[in-house]
């Protein structure tokens, strides 16, 4: 028995299924065959395994069979998948019917999918797996605020930073970083500076990986990260770097978050949503600031 | 008819200089990012974890421009610490709201 998942809206189907396989031995009677999860949102819907999925499948799992069937979620609907003529059921939304109608055999809702099988307590799982993540990023968080703390680090980091700044007075446009952890907003981001070259950070620790590693002249830096604050990467990368140009960029814009921006002698604040007259007059500024600087 | 209060485009499409193949990888993208948030929230077992899914979501929800799951979603952030009842019918308000954004992109 061999299982996948496409991506996170079929985690909680995954999960059950792990469980299933912690107790194989109960299994006997309704054995799973081999299967795949792929998602169906709204754009993409209930859709069969296209070329990109079967390759990304072979990534996760290079050893695996082909599957027996497939199993699409789409919200609490469980359809299956196989080859041959079936009914089409009135309660399948989203022109599934018009698509792929003579493929579905038979759907069920995730409840019944997870009794059938005796699946129930994958939610339980799910649960754990959340905590589990909570727990490493914390965890991961402690450290690294460790790490920001840590003069050693700051006066190593520092002296690498004054070698490595040389590079921004040969470019002829800003590089800009983003720390962003959702890719919605990221990917927004991006095609507001488009004109600009963008490098993407998702977390604390990745941001000062990258900043040490692409020397953005602009860093558009999110409050909110997994791991620790955005005002922690803001005051190391102050600590730093001294011609440091950060923006912060936030969904909160609680007094707290600002005083700590002050602090911090970050460049702007920027509050969502992201409009573009005001992300590119941040880049305005960041022109002015340097001409000044001169 | 589509409620035009759902989600405000206008940012969005500003943003894309109206290139609509990007506004649709947009669309798609909040989907599965909205959607993976809401089943996160929906199995949080701390306030922490309800705190930070609820901003997620909210960040997300604003940068598209829709303001009401945007602001139910600040209520959920700022209500980490209230009774799970509370929680719970701040949820299906979510994914109530979730559920008409998502049908406003998919009529567009």
């Amino acid at each position: 028995m061999s299982f996948s998942v496409i991506d996170k809206n079929a985690e909680d189907m995954l999960y059950a299924l792990l469980i299933a396989e912690e107790q194989k031995a109960s299994m006997t009677q309704n054995k799973l065959p081999n299967m795949h999860f792929l998602q169906c949102n709204f754009f993409h819907i209930a859709h069969t395994p296209e070329a990109n999925d079967l390759e990304y499948l072979h990534e996760l799992m290079p050893n695996a069979e082909e599957p027996a069937l497939y199993i699409c979620s789409d919200g609490d609907v469980i359809i299956k998948w196989v080859d041959g003529e079936a009914d089409i059921l009135d309660s399948l939304k989203h022109g599934i019917i018009e698509k792929y109608g003579k493929s579905i055999q038979k759907y069920m809702n995730i409840k019944d999918f997870l009794n059938e099988y005796d699946l129930i307590e994958g939610r339980g799982k799910l649960k754990a797996e959340c905590s589990k993540k909570l727990k490493r990023q914390t965890k991961h968080a402690k450290e690294l605020s460790k790490y920001f703390k840590d003069e050693r680090i700051i006066t190593t980091f520092a002296k690498t930073m004054r070698l490595i700044t040389m590079q921004r007075s040969f470019r002829s446009k800003p590089h800009i970083l983003i720390v962003e952890d959702q890719i919605f907003s990221q990917k927004l981001l991006t095609t507001i500076l488009k004109d600009y070259t963008c490098h993407i950070a998702a977390t604390s620790g990745d941001a000062i990986l990258k900043y040490m590693e692409k020397c953005p002249d602009i860093v558009f830096l999110d409050v909110e990260l997994p791991d620790l604050s955005g005002h922690s990467v803001a005051k190391f990368i102050k600590k730093i770097d001294d011609d440091a140009y950060v923006v912060m960029v936030t969904g909160n814009q609680y007094e707290a978050d600002i005083k700590a921006a002050k602090e911090n002698k970050v460049k702007g604040f920027i509050a969502k949503p992201y409009k573009k007259e005001t992300i590119l007059n941040s880049i305005e500024q960041y022109y002015k600031a340097k001409k000044r600087k001169k | 008819m589509m409620d035009e209060n759902i989600v405000d485009l206008t940012n969005l499409r500003e943003a894309t200089d109206g290139d609509q193949e990007l506004e649709q990888e947009l669309f798609q993208e909040f989907a599965e990012s909205s959607t993976g948030l809401i089943t996160e929230l929906e199995n949080a077992d701390s306030n922490d974890a309800w705190a930070k899914t609820s901003h997620a979501l909210k960040g997300i929800s604003i940068n598209l421009g829709a303001g009401q799951l945007g602001a139910y979603c600040k209520i959920a952030q700022e209500s980490a610490e209230e009774s799970e009842e509370t929680k719970s019918e701040l949820l299906n308000k979510i994914k109530v709201e979730h559920k008409k954004v998502l049908e406003f992109l998919a009529n567009l």
